[in-house]
């Protein structure tokens, strides 16, 4: 502090300077950590939303499968009379637990249209691929027939391809979580960027971010060095 | 080159599998729409280009007969349908949809080369 106040005494404008730049470099950096911090949260609470939405989906397609259906007007014929029998073989929560899983698969969807904008190509791809899978262990076989055996393989599968789904979200949301990203999407808001398409779109991106980004942190720091020293 | 858009050509709410099942199912879609489109494209060696956008999405069981139908009912090849059949999805959203229909062309001709 007596260093700081005889250097203060000596050049005051020079030294308030360097003490606002540092104040102002530290201040930015600050900014850009609560907006991560912000973008990072708020990214992790859509994941949760869509793990549980998988799960929860996964639940209820597993349920229906295990449960046969049977037709009304070929197997209940003989055995009207008996209204308890008639429930047991038809569960109205069949037809309920259909709608359940068309309506939580759309859900599913939009939120993954709103998650993968910040992910990679590669995860992407990867993301169509494994929500493909769930959708055709949920929709797929005889869904939505109006008979059908039970099918316990189907219920198994359910849950497989719903944890390999879950399991690429939380990965992808880590790699999609960088602070650099963070960063990226604000510069991103001021000049429209075009996620790539394809690998060649992929490795053009790569290439000359691979440039500018270097050279502009460069440039960056030679200037905070000439006007602090 | 012909354009099959399923929302405005056949229905904004496809059904599930069979015909029994219940209105515009996938078996109703192929035989009504796709067959007679894709033979076309044989015979006059052009192409026909299904759009998945516009509908309300899909059931599996729906896309896979349809596009799987085609290899097991027909004896479409795989080869034969790379050449004239292209599925488009404009809208990300019907990326998945995209997805589970070429993978019943691929399985369902692992289907038929397992039986032969």
């Amino acid at each position: 502090m007596r260093v700081l106040s005889d250097r203060l005494l000596t050049d005051p404008t020079a030294e308030i300077e360097k003490i606002l730049i540092t104040a102002l470099i530290g201040a930015v950096f600050a900014y850009f950590h609560q907006l991560w911090k912000y973008s990072r949260d708020a990214y992790e609470a859509r994941i949760d939303e869509a793990c549980d939405l998988i799960f929860n989906l996964a639940e209820t397609a597993a349920e229906y499968w295990i449960s046969p259906k049977l037709n009304p007007r070929h197997e209940l014929g003989p055995i009207r009379h008996s209204a308890s029998v008639s429930r047991q073989l038809v569960p109205p929560s069949l037809e309920l637990l259909q709608v359940r899983i068309e309506g939580g698969v759309k859900k599913l969807e939009f939120l993954r249209l709103m998650l993968q904008p910040r992910l990679s190509l590669h995860d992407r791809q990867l993301l169509v691929d494994r929500m493909a899978s769930f959708l055709d262990s949920m929709t797929g076989g005889q869904f939505a027939s109006k008979a059908r055996a039970a099918d316990e393989s189907r219920a198994r599968e359910v849950y497989v391809t719903a944890s390999d789904l879950v399991a690429h979200l939380r990965t992808a949301s880590q790699r999609a979580n960088g602070w650099w990203l963070t960063l990226f999407r604000q510069f991103e808001i001021v000049r429209p960027y075009r996620p790539p398409h394809s690998h060649r779109e992929s490795i053009a991106d790569t290439l000359i971010l691979s440039i500018t980004v270097p050279a502009l942190l460069i440039g960056l720091l030679l200037v905070l060095v000439s006007l602090i020293f | 080159m012909s354009t099959i858009n399923i929302a405005s050509d056949f229905s904004r709410t496809p059904g599930g599998r069979y015909i029994s099942d219940g209105p515009f199912s996938g078996e109703l879609f192929r035989e009504r729409l796709l067959v007679p489109a894709l033979r076309g494209a044989l015979s006059s060696k052009g192409k026909v280009v299904v759009v998945l956008d516009g509908t309300r999405g899909y059931l599996s069981s729906f896309l896979e007969e349809s596009f799987g139908g085609l290899v097991r009912e027909h004896g479409f090849t795989k080869h034969q349908l790379d050449r004239i059949l292209e599925l488009r999805a404009i809208d990300s959203y019907y990326e998945t949809y995209r997805n589970i229909a070429l993978r019943s062309i691929a399985d369902a001709r692992a289907e038929r080369s397992l039986a032969h």
